[in-house]
């Protein structure tokens, strides 16, 4: 993966840069010491290191406004942060640009129940919203598995999903406005407390841009009322195959649940040994499924699953009866990822989405890799929605492992592309898949995201590096080669 | 002189782009032509009909995803997944009535350039929400895609949601994915007469804050219906108010009761089988009936965060030949106008600058479209990143020119 080659230019004008922002920042929000520095070197892609040329954390929009504003004049990168848990590198530093450092955006501006919206800045985590209205029944529906860390305005870049996606949405249907600054430093509400903008849909645009089009300064959620009652099913397979069919056959039978997980034998044994969720170890593919809703609605619910997982050849199943037994069934699951940790010195988390149906032909296809690489592999998978993530094991202090685990993680996505899926379904592209990008896009498809870019940065200064595999100048795209003279089109049905 | 062509494939539409740049000339853009009245006009040398564009190109139900050519009717994708119990959650209006063009639902490509949705709204997002990706050649006579043919996705940047509400400006779709979901079992409604505009607002807020799951929430004022002459709902129904409930059917029986009960003896309650309840939203959905669109009114849908309801009815209580109704539990309100309606439309909008807003021009004369506009005026810097996004999609302005945004 290599970075864009650092402007050595811009590198010398650090001091102007500093010098400049003291006019208007304090001592404190100006971060340029090496050691201080190193705590912004990577984000939750840990792989990956770069020294910042400087850490920058204004208190306010005005102050983003006239950082962005300073660094266009100067001509010095940008890379927003939230709380730096993107696990595709979207926080990644770069040597000649500052690191725009959001963690003092951390109040929440309104609580309006009547409205059914919470207004927040950036900084505030994910978490922390739900926290605010929880004591009036109300709840924010998107739940990344950082949730606890990762910040709403970070959502927004990266359209995070979780769990409840299938039934609720991503950040990009939960969202009602934003506050972004441009790199012009100008200051855009798109939005608000309303469901219908006018115009282009350019709140749709910016969530999942991953910091390349503007900075998130301020986000309108929608709150949801949580449900009367939620229950959660285990239901274990002796097959893949048989867990696959269980999930189809759900949808099939028209029930939304709130959630459907999937793990496989390994992810499995690694949850059960790390936290004894009382997984039952007999089982080749683990499901729970999470129910919602009104009371008699979901007693309903878990019979009519219960009758399609025996029809599926269910070995093993158990519905929650309480909340503290629904939780007890999500904490393997939650544990999944630090439960492989313990089982390996590392581990390397993919994200690709597939078409349900692939799914055993992709995992049997995982595991002929996983010998060819020789490194294992273990699969929690959001099978509602076809959100796959592998985790390879490897151990980076073995020589040529990490490459090999990089490698091995490519030919997945590619696997995921070739069946009819994608790259990603909610870690972004970042720096981790940007070069896997023209797999997925043609050279038109990404001039054309490019174009997209120019409108809103046509220096290019925010988050360069990440997303496109290649850089193109705004001028250069932005030409139109029309042929002269007229093209007769007879062969055209006309009335 | 102006010519209708109907391409059959991507080359066909190529060519046409590529003779139009190099004439200089434009092209207005339509599926089957039902919703040329949102915008302003937008004739062109040369006109195209996408409708041989048409047909599923996949679908398998369990996937909850159908992608379809942009002309494909959206009678054939309603119908198609109606076989398999799946709908759009959305709720597409048929505004054919609307502009008089004619009774079809036009086609799946305009249901979602023109970001369409109904009374679900509130509770299933707009066809923005459902878009997964899309096929399109821009207006620079590139073809491109974007998103793909999954729920889950942040592959690039979402440029199929900037297709949504385009109206045919940026690009011409020839294909899209989008997320489709099973239909409730039942559906159907309870209503309240004789009840007070405000006490109604009030009672929409608080289901909407419920843990009851309405899919519908509306509210009729008595002169609305009354001067629509609709003979859809019965005249008795003076304020009227609408709840739609949906789910299984031991669900629905057990949540119209904790309705009943929160009701109270708020007004005379009313109920409508699931056949009943369909055609009433019907109406509530296509708005053409009680907004009495035959006559010539200009239409207004207005977009605000619910709890300012109250305060909007209030101001459209002091505008004269004015009606209206709520949808969306108070969120959204559809308004006709009549005499001097460029004043009434600056009121209204003026009225939203501080409680934020939209309030789209949905159909009015030219004249008016023109002083009004179709959108509020926005801001200079947005108003840059529109012109921006056009031009990147389309910088010789030849596709559906001038629709949305007049130019300088």
């Amino acid at each position: 993966m290599k970075m864009p080659v650092p402007d050595i230019q811009a590198i010398a004008r650090r001091g102007e840069l500093v010098d400049k922002l003291y006019l208007f920042l304090n001592t404190e929000q100006v971060i340029q010491e090496p050691a201080a520095l190193r705590a912004y070197e990577s984000d939750g892609l840990t792989a990956y290191q770069q020294r910042p040329l400087l850490v920058v954390l204004p208190e306010n929009t005005q102050q983003v406004s006239k950082i962005l504003k300073l660094c266009a004049e100067l001509k010095i990168n940008v890379v927003p942060r939230g709380a730096g848990t993107s696990l595709s590198g979207g926080a990644l530093p770069l040597e000649d640009g500052i690191v725009l450092g959001m963690g003092k955006f951390n109040r929440i501006v309104d609580i309006d129940f009547e409205n059914r919206c919470v207004v927040a800045q950036s900084g505030v985590t994910n978490l922390a919203i739900t926290e605010a209205v929880k004591h009036k029944g109300f709840y924010y529906a998107p739940d990344p598995s950082s949730q606890i860390a990762c910040s709403i305005g970070g959502n927004v870049s990266e359209n995070s999903g979780g769990v409840h996606c299938l039934k609720y949405g991503l950040t990009t249907n939960n969202i009602l406005g934003l506050e972004v600054v441009l790199i012009n430093g100008e200051i855009i509400r798109l939005g608000g407390k309303h469901m219908d903008a006018e115009g282009y849909d350019l709140m749709g645009l910016l969530t999942g841009s991953e910091g390349l089009l503007g900075v998130v300064t301020e986000v309108t959620v929608r709150i949801l009322q949580s449900p009367q009652s939620v229950r959660a099913m285990l239901l274990g397979f002796s097959s893949n195959e048989d867990a696959g069919q269980c999930v189809a056959e759900i949808i099939a039978a028209g029930i939304i649940p709130a959630g459907i997980e999937m793990m496989d034998e390994l992810a499995i044994k690694a949850a059960e040994s790390f936290c004894h969720a009382g997984y039952p170890l007999d089982c080749t593919a683990l499901l729970i499924v999470e129910l919602d809703g009104p009371e008699a609605e979901v007693s309903e619910l878990i019979q009519s699953v219960s009758d399609i997982a025996k029809r599926c050849n269910v070995q093993s199943l158990k519905s929650s009866e309480s909340d503290e037994e629904r939780l007890r069934i999500w904490a393997g699951r939650k544990a999944a990822f630090p439960a492989l940790g313990s089982i390996s010195p590392d581990y390397y988390c993919m994200d690709g989405t597939i078409p349900r149906k692939q799914l055993s032909y992709v995992l049997t296809k995982m595991s002929a890799l996983s010998n060819h690489y020789g490194l294992r592999v273990a699969n929690v998978f959001h099978a509602g929605d076809g959100n796959l993530h592998p985790l390879i094991l490897f151990d980076a202090n073995v020589e040529g492992e990490i490459e090999k685990a990089e490698q091995f993680g490519a030919d997945i996505l590619k696997l995921c592309v070739e069946v009819g899926g994608v790259l990603s379904g909610e870690h972004g592209i970042g720096v981790e898949k940007r070069d896997l990008m023209s797999f997925y896009f043609s050279e038109e498809d990404l001039n054309q995201q490019q174009r997209v870019k120019c409108a809103f940065d046509p220096g290019g200064r925010l988050n360069p590096g990440k997303m496109f595999p290649v850089l193109h100048r705004c001028a250069e795209i932005g030409k139109l080669h029309v042929h002269n003279g007229k093209i007769p089109f007879p062969d055209i049905p006309r009335f | 002189m102006s010519e209708i062509y109907k391409p059959e494939n991507d080359n066909q539409l190529l060519e046409i782009i590529k003779s139009t740049l190099a004439d200089k000339s434009s092209i207005a853009i339509a599926g089957q032509n039902t919703k040329y009245g949102f915008g302003h006009t937008h004739d062109s040398a040369i006109n195209i009909r996408m409708t041989s564009f048409d047909g599923i190109v996949e679908y398998d139900p369990a996937e909850l995803v159908m992608r379809a050519q942009a002309g494909t009717p959206l009678s054939t994708v309603e119908n198609t997944l109606a076989e398999h119990n799946q709908y759009l959650a959305f709720e597409p209006p048929n505004l054919g009535n609307l502009y008089k063009a004619n009774s079809s639902k036009g086609t799946i490509g305009g249901a979602f350039n023109g970001n369409l949705s109904g009374p679900r709204r509130f509770v299933a997002g707009a066809a923005r929400d459902h878009i997964l990706g899309i096929k399109a050649i821009s207006g620079r006579g590139e073809m491109y895609k974007s998103g793909g043919n999954v729920i889950k996705n942040v592959t690039g940047y979402d440029m199929s949601k900037l297709i949504t509400n385009s109206w045919g400006t940026l690009s011409i779709v020839t294909e899209l994915s989008f997320k489709v979901l099973p239909a409730p079992v039942l559906s159907l409604s309870l209503g309240i007469t004789n009840i007070s505009a405000s006490t109604a607002m009030d009672l929409l807020s608080k289901l909407a804050r419920s843990a009851l799951q309405v899919s519908g929430l509306a509210f009729v004022p008595e002169h609305t219906l009354s001067n629509s002459g609709s003979d859809s709902l019965s005249s008795e129904y003076q304020n009227f108010c609408l709840i739609r409930i949906e789910g299984s059917p031991t669900s629905v029986k057990d949540r119209v009761s904790s309705i009943e009960r929160l009701i109270g003896n708020i007004g005379t309650l009313v109920y409508f089988n699931a056949e009943e309840s369909m055609s009433l939203w019907k109406l509530i959905r296509d708005s053409d009936e009680l907004m009495s669109a035959h006559q010539d009114t200009t239409i207004i849908k207005v977009s605000i965060p619910p709890a300012h309801a109250n305060t909007l009815i209030e101001l459209l209580s002091l505008i004269e030949d004015c009606d209206w109704y709520a949808d969306a539990a108070g969120a959204w309100f559809w308004i006709s106008l009549k005499e001097d309606v460029v004043a009434k439309i600056l009121t209204l909008r003026n009225s939203l600058l501080e409680v934020g807003g939209s309030a789209i021009l949905y159909k009015a004369s030219e004249t008016v479209k023109k002083q009004a506009g179709i959108f509020s005026q926005m801001e200079t810097g947005l108003q840059n990143l529109n012109q921006g996004i056009k031009n990147s999609f389309d910088p010789n302005n030849i596709l559906n020119p001038n629709r949305l945004f007049i130019s300088a």
